[in-house]
C-alpha cells in the first residue's frame, strides 16, 4: 500500500490574538509511513508543537485557526470527521509520549490509579469493556513492556516516588495501553540526565521495532534526530526547509537553514572555534 | 610564578537527611574531597549528572554555602579571609535567565544591583551602556522588562551583571542549556571572545560533553560528588579511563560518524544501557558483557 499512516498535507494554521492575525504554518507536509521512524526538528517557535497539536486534535481553536490542507490517517481525514470518530482514534489508534515526566503526571494519584483511568476511557471509546482486574494486568503488562522490574510495586507508587527516567518510561507505557499504531514523541528525555536520556530513546527505538509501531519524534535536538529516525523533515518558522533521509541530511544538508543548524551543533571531536567570528 | 586563579583542595560538604520530624538520621556527601585549580586565563569544564555536586561546588566558590573542610583560594587568597571588595573577583551566571533575573526590574536596574552593592563610584548609566554593549545588546535595552527579551538576550544580560563589577573568575553555570543551539553558539562565542579581551578565568559547568569539549581546555568529571577523571579535555574524551567517563560519553547524541566512532563501547545489561551504578558494579565484579553497544 502505498498511502502513508500518517499524512499531513498542506497543512496551515494561524494564531489570531487581540485582534491581530499571525500565520504560524504555512502548508506543512509530512509523510509518516507505518513501521517508519520519522523525526520532526526545528528550534523554539519554529511550529513543530503546533503541528503535533493539530495532528492530535489538542490546538484550542481560537485562537488557533486552520486555515488549509488536510490531516489523514489510514487514508481518512481527521480535520473532516465527525468529533466522535476523532476522539476513538486518539491516545488509542494514535498516542502521545510526553516531555516532560515530572509534570505529565498527576502527583496525587497512584500510577495505577491514573493508567487504569486512561485505560478505561480508552476502552469506552472502543466500545469495549474490561473488568478492573483485567485493567490492572494489562497496565502490569504495558510496565514490563517498558522494561520496569516488578511492576506490581511501580502501579502502586505515587509519582514522586520514582526517579525521572522511571517516570518517563511510565508515560511510554502509557502511550502504549491500548496498543496504538502511531507514536508521537515530544521531546522526550530532554528533562533527563544523559545517561538516562541514551537509556529512554534505546528502549523506544526498540519498542517501537519490536511493534511495528510507527514513531514521529518531535525534537530540537539534532542528535536524537540522528539517533532514532530513518527519515527528517527540518522545519523553520513554520516551513519545512528540507526533508530526506536522516543520514543523507547530515552528510549533506542542502538547505542553508538546515546547514546552520548543523554547523552550530558542538561536536564530540571537537574543532569548533568559538569567539572568532565576534572578535572586534 | 604567580597564584592560580582558582585552587580548591580536599573540599567536602555533607548535607543532613532528616526523618519527617527533623531528627537527623544520616548525611549525603555531596562534595567529597574535591580539589582542583584552574590557571588564569584558563577555561576550567566541571562535568556531571544531576546529583553529582557540580552546583554545590559552585555555591561554595560563590560563598553561597560554607565547606565542611577544605580549602577554596582565589587568586592565592582563602575565601573566608576575603574582604567584600575582594568578593568582587568571583561572579556567576545563572543556568535559567528566565527565573534569574527579577521581572519587576528593567535590564538597567538589574545590572546596577551589583554596581551599587560593591559601591561603584562612577557614572553608573554609562556603565550599564558600556556593560550591554560589551555582551553585543542596543544601549536602549537598559529600558526593557526581561519579559520582552528573547531567553538569549536574557543570558546576556546575566552576563553584563555578572561583568559588572569586572570579576577575574566567572562561574558558568550551565549557561546555555535553556538555549536554542544557534542561540547557544553565539552565546558560548560571546563568552569566548569577553574571555580573551579581559583576560577571564571560567569555571565552566556542564552536562553536555560535546560543548564542553569544544570550551573548555581542562576537564574533571564528577560522579556522586568526587572527581573520578581529571585532565586535557581532547584526552579525557580520546581515551577516558574511567568507566562513569565512557558511559557518559557513549549516552551523548551525537550527529556524525567520526563521533559515533569515538565513543566508546559499554556492555549493555539486560538488553538496556546500565545506569552507573549497575555499570561500576559491574566492573567491580569483574564480569564482562557479551553485547556492545556501538
Amino acid at each position: 500500500m502505498s498511502f502513508p499512516l500518517l499524512r499531513v498535507n498542506n497543512l496551515s494554521v494561524a494564531f489570531s490574538t487581540y485582534g491581530r492575525t499571525s500565520q504560524v504554518l504555512h502548508n506543512v507536509s509530512l509523510d509518516v509511513p507505518a513501521r517508519s521512524q520519522v523525526a520532526l526538528v526545528g528550534e523554539s517557535g519554529s511550529g513543530k508543537t503546533v503541528t503535533m497539536k493539530a495532528i492530535m486534535g489538542l490546538l484550542r481553536q481560537p485562537p488557533a485557526r486552520i486555515t488549509g490542507g488536510e490531516i489523514y490517517y489510514d487514508g481518512a481525514d481527521l480535520l473532516t470527521m465527525p468529533d466522535k470518530e476523532r476522539l476513538r482514534l486518539r491516545g488509542t489508534a494514535m498516542s502521545m509520549v510526553f516531555q516532560d515526566p515530572m509534570s505529565s503526571l498527576n502527583p496525587v494519584f497512584t500510577i495505577a490509579d491514573q493508567m487504569g483511568t486512561i485505560l478505561k476511557y480508552a476502552d469506552k471509546r472502543l466500545g469495549r469493556s474490561r473488568s478492573a482486574r483485567e485493567r490492572m494486568a494489562r497496565v502490569h503488562q504495558v510496565l514490563d513492556q517498558v522494561r520496569m522490574r516488578d511492576p506490581e510495586r511501580i502501579s502502586r507508587s505515587y509519582p514522586i516516588e520514582l526517579s525521572g527516567g522511571m517516570r518517563q518510561r511510565v508515560l511510554i507505557a502509557m502511550a502504549l495501553l491500548s496498543e496504538p499504531q502511531l507514536l508521537i514523541a515530544d521531546e522526550p528525555g530532554t528533562a533527563l540526565d544523559v545517561t538516562t536520556q541514551a537509556q529512554i530513546l534505546k528502549l523506544l527505538k526498540d519498542l517501537v521495532e519490536e511493534r511495528g509501531l510507527a514513531l514521529l519524534m518531535i525534537t530540537h535536538n539534532l542528535g536524537v534526530v540522528r539517533e532514532t529516525s530513518n527519515y527528517v523533515y527540518v522545519m523553520n518558522k513554520g516551513i519545512i526547509v528540507e526533508h530526506g533521509e536522516t543520514t543523507g541530511i547530515f552528510e549533506a544538508p542542502r538547505d542553508p537553514y538546515t546547514q546552520s543548524l548543523i554547523n552550530a551543533v558542538p561536536r564530540l571531536t571537537g574543532g569548533m572555534c568559538f569567539g572568532k567570528e565576534v572578535a572586534s | 610564578m604567580s597564584a592560580p586563579m582558582l585552587e580548591i583542595r580536599k573540599l567536602c560538604k555533607s548535607f543532613p537527611v532528616r526523618n519527617a520530624f527533623g531528627r537527623q538520621i544520616g548525611a549525603v556527601k555531596a562534595v567529597d574531597e574535591v580539589s582542583f585549580t584552574i590557571e588564569k586565563g584558563q577555561v576550567y569544564g566541571l562535568a556531571g549528572e544531576s546529583g553529582s555536586g557540580k552546583s554545590t561546588i559552585a555555591r561554595m566558590i560563590m560563598g553561597l554555602e560554607r565547606p565542611d573542610s577544605g580549602d577554596i583560594l582565589i587568586n592565592g587568597e582563602e575565601l573566608t579571609k576575603q574582604s567584600r571588595g575582594h568578593r568582587s573577583h568571583v561572579q556567576m551566571v545563572f543556568q535559567n535567565p528566565g527565573s534569574s533575573l527579577n521581572p519587576r526590574r528593567t535590564v538597567g536596574q538589574s545590572v546596577t544591583v551589583p554596581l551599587d552593592a560593591h559601591n561603584y563610584a562612577g557614572n553608573k548609566r554609562q556603565r550599564v551602556s558600556e556593560l550591554l554593549e560589551m555582551v553585543q545588546l542596543p544601549a536602549d535595552f537598559a529600558e526593557r522588562y526581561p519579559h520582552e527579551l528573547s531567553g538569549g538576550q536574557k543570558q546576556r544580560v546575566a552576563i553584563a551583571r555578572a561583568l559588572a563589577v569586572e570579576p577575574k573568575l566567572l562561574v558558568l553555570d550551565e549557561p546555555t542549556s535553556a538555549l536554542d543551539v544557534s542561540v547557544q553558539a553565539r552565546v558560548i562565542d560571546l563568552l569566548a571572545d569577553l574571555g580573551r579581551r579581559m583576560e577571564l578565568t571560567y569555571l565552566f559547568i556542564s552536562h553536555d560533553l560535546s560543548l564542553m569539549r569544544n570550551f573548555a581546555r581542562t576537564v574533571g568529571v564528577l560522579y556522586r560528588g568526587q572527581i573520578v577523571e581529571t585532565g586535557a579535555v581532547s584526552a579525557v574524551f580520546e581515551n577516558p579511563s574511567h568507566d562513569y567517563t565512557r558511559l557518559l560519553l557513549a549516552s551523548v547524541p551525537v550527529i556524525s560518524k567520526e563521533e559515533e566512532a569515538m565513543r566508546p563501547k559499554i556492555p549493555l545489561i539486560d538488553g538496556e544501557i546500565p545506569t552507573a551504578e549497575k555499570l561500576l558494579a559491574l566492573r567491580e565484579a569483574g564480569q564482562t558483557a557479551s553485547h556492545e553497544r556501538g
